[in-house]
């Protein structure tokens, strides 16, 4: 009875050029009107099997059916034409332009046959704002709007290239508990006013709480398609990997001792003038995991670029063991005790096209141990290589094997091996977790643990609130470029509570904020 | 049979068929154009290995480009791509030519006096980009190439001025001191002792590149220049001393062919070698152990061309077509990607069926 189902895919198989396969025979099948989960771990293929259907990737097998007829769907833009819409999980924005221009670009409205008719571009947002009864400024810059906002412009633009079937990678990721809410009300309008909705996510909760149906992929396989009355978080955490997702980790409370890193009235303003750090005071001690939540966005990268020596600063002081890093070198603070996962893994955290081993000696292979008058020493180096690939569980054919061959989890335990195995003084861990598996995730954060029992004073950047909650023994919050609240005891912090201070509702006295610091 | 292996086996495959297409088409155009094709397409290919001096001809042709390929192995090893082997080479025999006719020296320390000058000049022409790239972001690749031309220019503006000898008959220097000649080692051929220094080029330029810690910063840089960053690396003093020492082994190059080949200073433009370099480091994918086969299949299907330049009606620019058509499909990054992409689907299917079985 395939004719009640708008959407069909059939037996996908999709290879990686690397050898990853990615989908194995998945089945999903879509009804007309309904939201439907596409569930699964971190690595389960929701995502490629998503981009196969917008016509990003390519499939090696399989068939897509629309309104029950084969189709061919080569590239985007026969998806579109198509009726399918696609919100990524980054967005594809033009910062610089504003909402309306994102919104008609590619498709503007044309006045004398050449000319782009920005009135009307305007008019036509509104129009679909008010249809779909989502709120946002036609002619506000994008670059100036909330993540929150962005992702209705993406949802807009969809909707205005008429997309019947909408494909939402993990939407909820970036917003915070609020903006979810508000989110899923749009998003059960949308379905009543006859639009179909694909929801990627591994946020049962949240599945449990707006979708009709559900399909769990395992492994790059369907494990099975279910109607979501009567299934309980329990039943379809069990499809998706026999474990539960809401991951929870083992640790004693943290013995926190000396100060390690001490930042104090840290500034910082953009080229243009904007401020992205106000006054930040702050300390970490050995022992201890400080996270700091926050909305992507509000200075939480700039602060671990300048505590690692990548971005210069010039207002305020930052010490590390007492010691000023004003002026110094990357190699200099890593000298000194400083490790530092990055939250862009492909960008800074690894050289895709080398080796694992000359991934994990980037910061060690001028060292006597490795390096003897200019040679590599390359015994020690398979040594070391060995050690931690057995240490780190770190899946590959061999140590030369190139990392982009590897998969994110793989990839990230890499970083993790080398950033954690100098037995660092401080370690700036910068979205440890983002995008890679269960398994790998529950590893990588143990190890964090880990790294703070032996003494190791953790500063946690993540703006996934469970990590940041489970992990870190104390936090700070960031809304625009300031720290908002410091939260003493992680575990007993609500994350609506969170919420409220990610998204700026509230913010608490300086008095309270100061105990950051530790000054008793 | 791993991914990694695959795409090995498909990059020597991918040179391959591009060498072979590249035949076809010579032949291909060869009966379109000789009216002794049979004859014409036997001397191409065979015509090298006819005489001794002819072999002797495709080892001569193969020094200077073994100098300039390895200096291009250094330097796009950063990432940054610096067009200017072709002026460091020039200036190289330039400068070592003035120490070759202008000083007196025993015949031991001549040579490497020469040579050591020409480097060193060469290093300072190749660092220009690099420094222009440092302090002010000016795209290498045409900095390095203007620059090409001011480094020739000057060239012949110095010979005409200051190193011509009048008495020659033509534009050339004064001669060169016997003792500063590189002696022939092979009789019957002109094949000198630049050939001994290419080899300690290559084996040099293979051990600095993947056997240092300087070797290794530099190809952390050409991967991920931000990694590299991320990491500590210096990355503007690797950029910097990189394209030195290419510069340097180009301008020893330079000297080098001089010395070997010629006994005056007569270069009125640059010779191909440093774009011949640029095109054998990219058939030996970067890699000094390659770049020997590369560098001597060059020159092979050079002398061929030449010989056929002089018994048929063919010219000798047929070979421009030959180089053309092999770098455009080695440096072709989709060409022949759906059969690796088949590959690899087979051999992940293979594996997964093993894992299944278990």
């Amino acid at each position: 009875m395939s004719d009640q189902y708008i959407l069909e895919m059939r037996g996908i198989t999709k290879v990686y050029p690397n050898g990853f396969i990615a989908n194995k025979d998945v089945n999903l099948a879509v009804r007309e009107g309904e939201i439907h989960a596409l569930v699964g771990e971190n690595g389960a293929g929701k995502s490629t099997l998503m981009k196969v259907l917008f016509g990003v990737e390519s499939h090696e097998e399989g068939e897509i059916l629309l309104h029950g007829k084969p189709v061919n769907i080569t590239d985007p833009i026969s998806a579109i034409d198509m009726g399918i819409g696609m919100v990524h999980q980054h967005f594809m924005l033009v910062p610089s332009l504003t909402v309306a221009e994102n919104i008609v670009l590619g498709r503007e409205p044309k006045k004398y046959g050449t000319l782009i008719d920005m009135a009307k571009a305007v008019r036509d947002t509104q129009e679909i704002c008010e249809k779909y009864n989502l709120k946002v400024d036609p002619t506000a810059r994008v670059r100036d709007l909330p993540v929150g906002m962005k992702q209705k412009v993406e949802i807009l633009k969809a909707l205005y290239r008429n997309a019947q079937v909408l494909i939402l990678d993990e939407p909820t990721a970036v917003l915070t508990p609020q903006e979810t809410a508000e989110l899923f009300v749009e998003l059960k309008n949308m379905r009543d006013s006859g639009h179909t909705i694909i929801f990627i996510s591994h946020k049962l909760n949240e599945v449990k709480e707006l979708c009709d149906r559900v399909t769990v992929l395992r492994l790059g396989r369907t494990v099975g398609t279910a109607d979501l009355d009567g299934l309980t978080e329990q039943e379809i955490s069990r499809m998706m990997g026999g474990r539960d997702v809401i991951l929870e980790i083992q640790k004693d409370a943290a013995e926190p001792k000396d100060t390690v890193l001490s930042v104090k009235d840290l500034s910082l303003n953009s080229s243009d003038g904007r401020p992205i750090l106000r006054n930040i005071n702050f300390n970490v001690r050995a022992g201890e995991i400080l996270g700091v939540a926050g909305v992507e966005g509000n200075g939480q990268r700039e602060l671990s670029e300048i505590i690692t020596g990548l971005h210069a600063f010039t207002r305020g002081e930052i010490e590390i063991g007492g010691e000023s890093i004003k002026g110094k070198s990357v190699k200099q603070i890593r000298r000194m005790g400083v490790s530092h996962i990055s939250e862009d893994r492909m960008t800074y955290g690894i050289a895709a096209r080398a080796g694992v081993e000359e991934n994990v000696i980037s910061d060690r292979y001028d060292m006597p141990e490795y390096c003897k008058s200019g040679f590599l020493r390359f015994k020690e180096i398979h040594k070391l290589t060995e050690r931690l690939i057995q240490e780190f569980r770190i899946k590959c054919d061999d140590v030369n094997q190139p990392v982009r061959m590897l998969s994110g989890g793989n990839m990230q335990k890499v970083v993790a091996a080398r950033e954690f195995s100098l037995e660092p003084k401080l370690s700036i861990v910068n979205q440890p977790t983002r995008g890679i598996d269960v398994g790998a995730t529950e590893f990588v954060r143990n190890k964090i643990v880990e790294l703070r029992d032996q003494g190791t004073a953790v500063l946690l950047i993540s703006a996934d609130l469970n990590e940041i909650l489970e992990l870190s023994d104390s936090l700070i919050v960031m809304h625009g470029g300031e720290i908002v609240a410091y939260l003493p005891d992680s575990q007993k912090v609500t994350e609506e509570e969170l919420g409220e201070y990610m998204l700026g509702i509230r913010k608490q006295e300086p008095e309270e904020i100061r105990g950051v610091l530790h000054e008793c | 049979m791993s991914v990694k292996r695959i795409e090995k086996i498909m990059d020597i495959a991918k040179t391959l068929v591009a060498v072979l297409i590249s035949f076809a088409i010579t032949i291909l155009l060869i009966c379109l154009v000789s009216s002794t094709p049979g004859e014409t397409i036997r001397d191409f290919f065979l015509g090298p290995f006819d005489t001794v001096r002819r072999m002797g001809n495709i080892i001569e042709m193969a020094i200077p480009i073994l100098f300039t390929s390895c200096a291009i192995c250094i330097m796009y090893s950063t990432g940054h791509i610096n067009m200017g082997t072709s002026g460091c080479f020039y200036i190289g025999g330039l400068s070592g030519s003035a120490i070759a006719f202008g000083f007196q020296s025993i015949s031991g320390l001549h040579p490497v006096l020469c040579l050591i000058f020409g480097g060193l000049i060469g290093a300072l022409t190749a660092a220009i980009p690099a420094v222009l790239r440092i302090k002010w972001d000016i795209n290498e690749i045409v900095s390095s190439l203007m620059i090409n031309y001011i480094v020739q220019y000057l060239g012949a503006y110095l010979l005409r001025n200051f190193m011509l000898d009048p008495t020659a008959g033509f534009n050339a220097s004064i001669a060169y001191e016997e003792t500063a000649k590189l002696p022939t080692i092979i009789s019957g051929t002109r094949i000198h002792f630049g050939l001994i220094i290419a080899i300690a080029v290559v084996v040099f330029s293979y051990v600095f590149l993947k056997k240092t810690k300087w070797g290794y910063q530099i190809r952390m840089m050409g991967y991920n220049d931000r990694f590299a960053v991320y990491s500590g690396m210096g990355v503007t003093g690797i950029l910097l001393s990189s394209q030195m020492i290419g510069g340097f082994l180009a301008g020893m190059g330079g000297a080098t062919e001089v010395l070997g080949m010629y006994n005056r200073f007569e270069w009125a433009a640059a010779p191909t070698a440093g774009f011949d370099g640029i095109m054998v480091a990219a058939i030996a994918h970067r890699n000094p152990v390659m770049v020997p086969i590369a560098a001597l299949f060059l020159a092979y299907i050079r002398v061929g061309a030449d010989v056929i330049s002089r018994t048929s009606d063919v010219p000798a620019e047929i070979v421009s077509i030959i180089q053309g058509v092999i770098i455009m499909l080695v440096g072709a990054q989709m060409f022949l990607s759906k059969l690796r992409h088949r590959e690899i689907v087979k051999a992940s299917a293979r594996e997964l069926a093993k894992e299944e079985s278990k």
